[in-house]
């Protein structure tokens, strides 16, 4: 059964990050290793986190109202889900869009607090649901087939995608437009410091350095991306242009974690990557690298790489890990589809990203880290991990075509 | 070997009844929970001279009657009537759910919002930038937890220490059919064994304002269909439904309330807050629907639609209707609950598929409440006036919402013995 299951490919790629619009920016960007943190609009006292990622201005084609009235959280995945619908070429005279379906994700949506406001505006409060973003896409391009989306924290982004992938395998989409996003507002900086995962946590210098040993919390970031999955055959079949296969994915829930929390023996993410092994029909020693969840959070970070210790076992040394999250910032949702968009190039280019700023590791967690500088070696198999605070864990496995 | 899907619990918190039974009797008897809201409701909200002040909120439930004090502590108040409609589920379907592998799907247009009195001491709080600013009882880590769609999830997967995967959902007005089609497709793939599935939405004041803003309310009574429709009133509520794998739930020898055979979904891709007039996507969920059941469409003999007694929105699920069923429109039996509910936004079309589930079991399809002369112009079968005896081999539940996302879910009787 397994063995002629549908395959799944990304034949496009919308992404709106802090470093502008397109994937050759923030690759780029990437390659480079500038982070992107700079001091954020938003008003963060007395936090003394003044760092973020933030899209402060983005360049759009004047659209009709419909879209001119959205809020930015409508706007930017409205305008990365549409150049990915660009970027892979799809359009309703060739394609059946009935058979196209969107699934996006979101943490925390249009930011809580303006939602209050917004609700007593009658043209802004058409904007407050996390659905709309999908909605706006779907009412634009005229997409006519399954729609939701998923509100489950961090791990959004990659359940999106995991989601994806299952409408294409049982065949009731050919094409699904998977992608998630999320925005800075003063709501997620309160949140994310009442989590005590905010960088600083302690007083120290603001930074986001996963898996270091002086990492003292995350860096928030917004960004938007959206990817098209296609059956190959389908792709192949329109020459599109394919970027890379999703091989598989799995996911887990952590039963012992305290809400808002990570279970810190790794257990659950372990099994993750466990099933997004099995259901990529792969085993241990086919995955290169690993771009994992690790965002500079003390127990988050502890509790990946334990998780990946605990599985590679005896090919630690052969198996890249690094983080994106030290240059991109911690995108919440919007973050699972980065990494994914990274191991796409990763493969391509066989350069891995490394984490910017990591000098030595936790005491006996000591992984092959990708640090400093961007490594050269040969990729054919990634690993991105996502999880959210609360328990979600989710694994997707890329591969080259 | 292929799997089949099964509905064996139901949980239910909703402004006409706080369980399954009283749910199901004020739907017999045509019982409406919509009654008039005032400040002291909902303190602090000043309600608009031309705005409707009815809505279907649950007034009576008491945290004190399901939970203990710790409990009561450790949660906030929507969450505790989740947390009682997920309880009420499990114990119907009696499912040991620390042996199987059980995931859950919560569904929700607008997600959590906090009521006033715990919102404003908050707010202050948030104003000066304090982290550790929630109001007491304090139940999470972070005041924005209230807010998350994902809350709700973690304290059931907390609170039963499930193993299977849990997921907020929201597809608008969708939302609970849309948990229930991807419920099934996690038990189909074998991913899960059961899944809770449900969808929630609370009343807001704020709410009704801005729905009343597109005059879509109404305050005359709700007539779903009937040809003075004028509008609905808001409601809120909980539906908990639990699906599993039929052979499990015959190992158990649980009741087993239907099968999902098969569903659908598609979308307007037409506007935002219109519904589509032609509804050639409502029909196109219906039509995918009946072939992901692989049934034909001439063996459904009842359809439960959303029907919020809206004058666009009516029209178009009419359209819908014999535009999927063509000639056998006028046979199918059509009832809408919205007018004893209340519009439940995600919760409608769950407390829809409960009905649907409850009718199938009694043999009964119930009138619809304020439906005095159907409009002429739709001339279809709508249950009217009384009770009508049947026995319900296959169903089709369908609803459509905000955004455009249509569902159809069919669902067949595996109980020989019962209706007429």
């Amino acid at each position: 059964m397994t063995e002629n299951r549908r395959k799944v490919v990304v034949t496009g790629i919308g992404i709106l990050t802090p470093w502008g619009r397109g994937i050759n920016l923030f690759w780029e960007n990437l390659l480079a290793g500038k982070p992107v943190f700079k001091e954020v609009s938003v008003n963060t006292t007395p936090l003394p986190s003044k760092l973020g990622g933030e899209i402060s201005e983005f360049n759009y084609e004047k659209s009709n109202p419909l879209f001119e009235r959205g809020n930015k959280f409508c706007k930017l995945s409205t305008i990365a889900g549409e150049d990915a619908v660009k970027d892979a070429k799809l359009s309703p005279s060739k394609q059946d869009f009935s058979k196209i379906g969107i699934i996006g994700g979101t943490a925390l949506g249009h930011p809580t607090i303006k939602q209050y406001g917004d609700m007593l505006d009658p043209i802004r409060s058409q904007y407050i649901y996390s659905h709309v973003a999908v909605g706006l896409i779907c009412v634009r391009n005229k997409v006519k087939g399954p729609t939701f989306t998923i509100c489950s924290g961090e791990a959004s982004g990659s359940y999106a995608v995991g989601w994806g992938l299952e409408f294409i395998r049982s065949g009731r989409c050919n094409i699904v437009i998977a992608g998630a996003s999320d925005v800075l507002s003063r709501t997620a900086y309160l949140h994310y410091a009442s989590l005590e995962e905010l960088s600083p946590i302690v007083e120290a210098e603001e930074k986001c350095v996963p898996f270091d040993k002086e990492r003292n919390g995350l860096i928030l970031s917004e960004a938007a991306a959206y990817l098209i999955l296609e059956e190959v055959e389908h792709a192949k079949a329109r020459g599109a242009n394919i970027y890379g296969e999703i091989a598989g994915y799995g996911s887990s829930h952590d039963t012992d974690s305290s809400l808002g929390g990570i279970d810190p023996t790794g257990k659950n993410l372990e099994l993750a990557m466990e099933y997004a092994l099995q259901d990529s029909l792969l085993d241990k020693i086919d995955i290169d690298a690993i771009y994992a969840a690790a965002n500079g959070s003390k127990k988050l970070d502890a509790a990946e790489a334990t998780s990946i210790k605990n599985l590679f076992r005896n090919r630690l040394k052969d198996v890249s890990v690094s983080s994106i999250k030290s240059i991109a910032g911690e995108s919440l949702s919007a973050g699972g589809i980065l990494n994914i968009i990274a191991a796409l190039f990763t493969i391509n280019q066989d350069l891995i990203i490394p984490i910017v700023g990591f000098e030595k590791a936790d005491q006996g967690l000591d992984l092959n880290y990708v640090s400093n500088s961007p490594r050269r070696a040969e990729i054919k198999k990634v690993m991105c991990n996502s999880v959210s605070y609360g328990g979600n864990n989710v694994s997707l496995i890329v591969r080259g075509i | 070997m292929k799997r089949r899907v099964v509905a064996t619990g139901i949980g239910v918190v909703s402004s006409i009844g706080n369980d399954q039974d009283s749910f199901f009797s004020s739907i017999k008897t045509g019982v409406s929970g919509i009654r008039e809201f005032s400040s002291e409701d909902f303190p602090n909200y000043l309600c608009g001279k031309d705005e409707p002040n009815q809505a279907g909120w649950i007034k009576y439930f008491f945290p004190e009657n399901y939970f203990t004090k710790e409990e009561i502590a450790q949660v906030d108040y929507p969450t505790l009537l989740i947390l009682k409609a997920v309880e009420e589920a499990l114990k119907d379907s009696k499912i040991d759910y620390k042996k199987k592998r059980v995931g859950v799907l919560l569904g929700t247009a607008v997600g959590l919002r906090p009521p006033y009195v715990r919102l404003n001491p908050s707010l202050k709080a948030y104003s000066r930038g304090d982290t550790s600013f929630l109001p007491h009882p304090q139940p999470y880590q972070s005041c924005f937890m209230e807010f998350l769609i994902e809350t709700p999830v973690e304290v059931i997967h907390k609170k039963y220490s499930l193993q299977g995967r849990g997921m907020g959902i929201t597809g608008i007005c969708a939302s609970g059919s849309i948990t229930l089609c991807l419920g099934m497709d996690l038990i189909k793939n074998n991913c899960l064994d059961a899944v809770i599935c449900g969808g929630f939405d609370f009343f807001h004041p704020r709410q009704n304002r801005l729905f009343s803003h597109f005059k879509m309310l109404t305050k005359e009574k709700c007539q779903p269909f009937d040809r003075n429709r004028k509008g609905f009133q808001l409601g809120e509520g909980v539906g908990v439904v639990l699906l599993e794998e039929l052979d499990n739930a015959r190992e158990r020898d649980a009741f087993v309330y239907g099968e999902i055979k098969g569903y659908g979904i598609t979308n307007d891709a037409f506007h935002l807050v219109i519904p589509s007039p032609l509804a050639v996507e409502y029909a196109q969920a219906i039509d995918s629907a009946v072939k992901d059941a692989g049934i034909d469409i001439d063996v459904v003999d009842y359809f439960c639609p959303v029907g919020r007694g809206g004058i666009d929105s009516d029209l178009k699920e009419v359209c819908g209707i014999k535009r999927a069923l063509k000639d056998k429109a006028d046979k199918i039996l059509i009832n809408s609950i919205i007018a004893n509910t209340g519009y439940a936004l995600g919760a409608s079309s769950i407390l829809n598929f409960i009905n649907t589930l409850l009718q199938m079991k009694e043999g009964h399809i119930y009138p619809t409440l304020n439906l005095e002369n159907p409009d002429p112009k739709f001339n279809l079968n709508f249950v009217m006036d009384k009770p009508l005896s049947k026995k319900i081999n296959f169903a089709l539940v369908c609803s459509d919402g905000f955004t455009g996302v249509n569902t159809a879910l069919v669902i067949e009787n595996l109980n020989q013995t019962q209706g007429v």
